[in-house]
Formats: structure tokens, C-alpha cells, sequence
């Protein structure tokens, strides 16, 4: 048999059938870690089962132990971790389910952060987006749910977003596998440096609230000198927040 | 001036913002679920006693308990009414 291209998909690099390959639940020797986060109801779940080929259900109501749910993908002899987390709508004011995903998000160290938000509440979805932004600098916009958006007749202008949020944005309706290759490359030249991320970032910080964050940042890098985000930490200390204040005292994110 | 804890179905406000006695983690919380300053709110679901409510919100159904929709401020829309 000779070997014949049997169709364009093959050699286009948007969708390397051969290179792609769900992996399921063997989680071993991973090159790179990617977290799933956004809002609740936004479809992480379903893109993290069209990627690693699981049918994993999680539900998050209250009282419910949220485990985060884990599983991989190989793209490209590559071995991708997918953490399907639980939806928050904030990293700051956070109910038990939630701490979950904050924490991982913040200590978890993710090589890249998938962020899915439902195309058809862009605007409320928002509200995690930059605050995620604050702390990563390598994120990929997931622009799920977009056959509802266009029921809706929902226009999104993704070069723009892709612009003003300085990361990619791929458009995808998980449910219908659209997009998924899209997306798994996105991820893929995100993880490997192919793709460099600017992240929206806040500016104009008044410059004594600026002062007091770097001294205590750097203070708080001097106590443990693993612990990322020390910028995010100081600012929720200086805030007052006792979740936070508590489990630096008793070491939980080091 | 009134709170959205007097809003009444089909009725269509203006959120004005967060009453000064919510503060720290439950003004945070609600700000978060977008309770923001200048969104359209209505009444989407109402259970038999009125608490909790759920209000439509940025496209979204959020339900409140009475004393926490009463720290939210909000203009009722006249022009808005169906």
C-alpha cells in the first residue's frame, strides 16, 4: 500500500489527527499542565471531554465535595494534564466549592490557564477573566457556547477581545466539537512559547497602595520562597482578608 | 432611590449600587455575581414566601434572600415597564 494523503486534514497543522491523542485518565510523565477555569455553567466540563475523550460529570452545588477532575491529552508527542476545576465567578470572595478552583488557579502552577466563558454572557464572564489575567501571563481565551451566542444573534469581534485582552481567544461550541482543534493548538504554541501572551494588566495603581504592595510583596517572597503570586497575596493582605490571612499562617500554599 | 428588595414583577430597574451596610465579603460577593452600577435588573422567579427571589442580571438568573437584596439600590425604570 502506498502511502496516500487521504485527506487535507492530515497534514494541517489546525488539526493533526495523528498527532492528537486522548489519553483519558493516564496522567503520566506530563510535560505540561493545563488548568480549565470560569464562570459556572460556561461548559468546562464538555471541553475537558472532547479533549482527553472522558465522559466526566462533575456538578458543583453546595455541600458537594468538589474534587477537581483531572485527565490528559498527547498533541504532537507532547503530554498535556487537563484540571477540569470547578466554576467560580471571582478569585476573591470564594464559597467552600470555589476555594477549590481559586487555589489551584493561584498555587496550583498551571503552564497554561484555559479560561472558558459562555460567548452569550461575555459581559459578566468578564469579571474572572481580568482577574485571572492579573496573576498568569499564559492564558487562552475559550469563547464556548457560541451557537447559542449566534441564536441570540450575538456578534463578537474576537481579534478585538484578542487585542484588548492580550491573549488568544478561539472561538468554540464544545458540544459540537467545533473549534477543539482550534483550541488544542492554541493551547499547544501557548505551552511551548509559539505564542507569547501580554496580559491586560492594571495600571495607574495609586503609588502608596503601589508601595506598600511591593514591600510587602517582597517580604512575603523572603518567607517563602516558593510561593507564587506574592503580588496577589499582598494585596488581599492589605485588604484584610482572613482566608487569606489564615492560610498563610498555617502554610497552606507553600 | 429605592432598595430591589420593593421591586415588583414585570418591573425593570436601574442598579444604582451597593448600600454602605454591605461591606467586605458579601458587598464583594455580590459585585462578583454582577450587581454592578448601571445594570438592568427585573424579577425572574418569586417563591412562595418572596424569599429568596431570583433576579434576571447580565443574562443570568441570581437568586437573593430578602435582607440581601434590600442592600442593593436601585432606580425603577418607568420607560422600561412592559
Amino acid at each position: 500500500m502506498e502511502n496516500k494523503v487521504s485527506s487535507a486534514c492530515d497534514t494541517c497543522s489546525q488539526y493533526n489527527a495523528k498527532g492528537l491523542k486522548k489519553l483519558g485518565l493516564n496522567t503520566e510523565n506530563i510535560d505540561f499542565v493545563v488548568a480549565l477555569a470560569g464562570n459556572p455553567n460556561t461548559g468546562k466540563s464538555t471541553v475537558f471531554n472532547a479533549l482527553t475523550g472522558l465522559r466526566q460529570h462533575t456538578g458543583n452545588w453546595p455541600g458537594k465535595t468538589v474534587a477537581r477532575a483531572e485527565g490528559a491529552f498527547e498533541y504532537n508527542n507532547q503530554k498535556f494534564k487537563l484540571v477540569d476545576l470547578p466554576g467560580t465567578y471571582s478569585l476573591l470572595s470564594t464559597s467552600q466549592d470555589e476555594e477549590v478552583a481559586r487555589n489551584f488557579i493561584l498555587f496550583g502552577k498551571p503552564d497554561v490557564t484555559v479560561i472558558v466563558v459562555d460567548a452569550s454572557r461575555l459581559e459578566r464572564n468578564l469579571n474572572l477573566v481580568l482577574q485571572i489575567l492579573e496573576i498568569t501571563d499564559k492564558a487562552v481565551l475559550c469563547l464556548n457556547l457560541m451557537d447559542e451566542a449566534k441564536r441570540n444573534n450575538i456578534k463578537i469581534n474576537e481579534r478585538t477581545l484578542a487585542k484588548d485582552l492580550g491573549i488568544p481567544v478561539v472561538a468554540t461550541s464544545a458540544r459540537y466539537h467545533e473549534g477543539i482543534p482550534d483550541l488544542i493548538q492554541t493551547i499547544n504554541e501557548v505551552a511551548t512559547g509559539k505564542i507569547i501572551c501580554k496580559p491586560h494588566r492594571i495600571k495607574n495603581v495609586p503609588k502608596n497602595i503601589e508601595d506598600a504592595v511591593k514591600k510587602l510583596s517582597a517580604e512575603i517572597k523572603q518567607q517563602f520562597p516558593s510561593i507564587p503570586n506574592s503580588r496577589w497575596i499582598a494585596f488581599r493582605l492589605l485588604e484584610g482578608d482572613t482566608h487569606i490571612i489564615d492560610a498563610l499562617k498555617t502554610g497552606e500554599f507553600v | 432611590m429605592v432598595r430591589l428588595s420593593s421591586l415588583k414583577e414585570n418591573e425593570v430597574a436601574q442598579i444604582l449600587g451597593i448600600s454602605k451596610e454591605s461591606r467586605g465579603e458579601s458587598r464583594r460577593r455580590l459585585l462578583d455575581l454582577g450587581f454592578v452600577k448601571g445594570t438592568k435588573i427585573s424579577i425572574d422567579l418569586i417563591s412562595p414566601m418572596h424569599n429568596p427571589t431570583a433576579y434576571l442580571v447580565k443574562g443570568t438568573s441570581i437568586a437573593l434572600r430578602k435582607d440581601q437584596a434590600s442592600k442593593i439600590l436601585i432606580k425603577k425604570d418607568t420607560a422600561y415597564g412592559k
